[in-house]
C-alpha cells in the first residue's frame, strides 16, 4: 500500500497528524506541477485547476492508486483529504492574522495569505458540519464537488445515484450552506 | 429551507427559457405564500450563491496561490 493511500486512510479514520503529513506532499507536487505546465503551455492559456489537482493526486498515489475501488472512490478520499487540509491551513492563517501562533508559520504562508478565500472556507466548513448532521447525503456531494472539485458524474458513480440527483442535491446544499452562513452573520 | 420549497426552486432553474416563471410559481406553490417567498428569496440570491461556491472555487484558489508560488524564484 503506498503512503499516500495509508495518509488518506488516517485522514478518514480523523487523525489529525495525517493532514500535517500530506499538506507538503501535496504542496510540492501541486507547486511543480504547476511550474512545469506553465512552461509548456501557450501564453494566456488558463491553468485548469481541477485537473492540475486531480494529476497531482494520481502522481502522488503512484500505482497505489490501482488499490482503489475506481477513480470515484479514490478521489472521494483526496477530496476528504483536501478539506482537512484547506481547513487546517485557514485555521493557521487565521490565528496568524490574529496574533497567536506565529512562530509555526513559514514565510510562504504569509505571502499567500492575501489570496486565499480562507474565511470563507472556515465559514463554510462550519456550516457544513451543520448540514451533516441534517443532510449527510448532500453534505457528502458538497464535500466531493467543492472540496474535491469532482464532476456530477464522478460524484454520481461515488455515490451511487444519478446524476441529475447529483445536480439537485447540489443546487439545493449550496442554497441551504448560504443560508446557514448567511445566519451565522447576522 | 423546506423540502417543497427546495423543489420548486430546483425546477425553477430547471424551467425551459421560454416558460414564465410566474405562471409556473403560481402553479407550483398552489398559494402557499411562504414557500412562494422562499423560493422567490432563494432565486433573487441565486448569483450571490454561485458566488460563493463558484465550480472548482476551492482548487481554484488553492492552484492559484501554487502557480503564484511557482512564479517566485526559489
Amino acid at each position: 500500500m503506498s503512503e499516500i493511500t495509508l495518509v488518506l486512510e488516517a485522514i478518514k479514520r480523523g487523525e489529525k497528524l495525517a493532514s500535517e503529513q500530506l499538506l507538503p506532499l501535496v504542496y510540492d507536487k501541486l507547486r511543480n506541477l504547476a511550474a512545469a505546465r506553465m512552461a509548456q503551455e501557450n501564453a494566456g492559456q488558463t491553468l485548469q485547476p481541477t485537473a492540475l489537482v486531480h494529476e497531482a493526486w494520481l502522481q502522488l498515489a503512484g500505482d497505489g492508486s490501482r488499490s482503489w475501488q475506481n477513480r470515484a472512490h479514490f478521489f472521494g478520499a483526496a477530496a476528504d483529504a483536501m478539506r482537512r487540509i484547506l481547513i487546517d491551513k485557514a485555521r493557521r492563517k487565521s490565528r496568524v492574522k490574529h496574533g497567536g501562533d506565529r512562530t509555526r508559520v513559514d514565510i510562504a504562508d504569509l505571502e499567500i495569505a492575501a489570496t486565499a478565500p480562507d474565511e470563507d472556507v472556515l465559514r463554510i466548513n462550519e456550516a457544513l458540519e451543520k448540514l451533516e448532521r441534517e443532510d449527510p447525503e448532500q453534505a457528502r456531494i458538497v464535500v466531493l464537488k467543492f472540496f474535491g472539485g469532482l464532476t456530477n458524474e464522478e460524484v454520481a458513480e461515488n455515490l451511487g445515484i444519478s446524476e441529475r440527483t447529483v445536480y439537485r442535491q447540489w443546487v439545493c446544499a449550496k442554497a441551504r450552506l448560504f443560508r446557514l452562513v448567511g445566519s451565522r452573520e447576522e | 429551507m423546506t423540502e417543497k420549497a427546495e423543489q420548486i426552486f430546483v425546477s425553477a432553474l430547471e424551467m425551459d427559457a421560454k416558460e414564465n416563471l410566474k405562471a409556473f410559481l403560481d402553479r407550483a406553490c398552489q398559494g402557499d405564500d411562504g414557500v412562494r417567498a422562499e423560493v422567490e428569496d432563494m432565486l433573487a440570491l441565486r448569483p450571490q450563491i454561485e458566488k460563493m461556491f463558484p465550480e472548482g472555487g476551492v482548487l481554484f484558489a488553492l492552484t492559484e496561490e501554487v502557480f503564484n508560488a511557482s512564479q517566485r524564484p526559489e
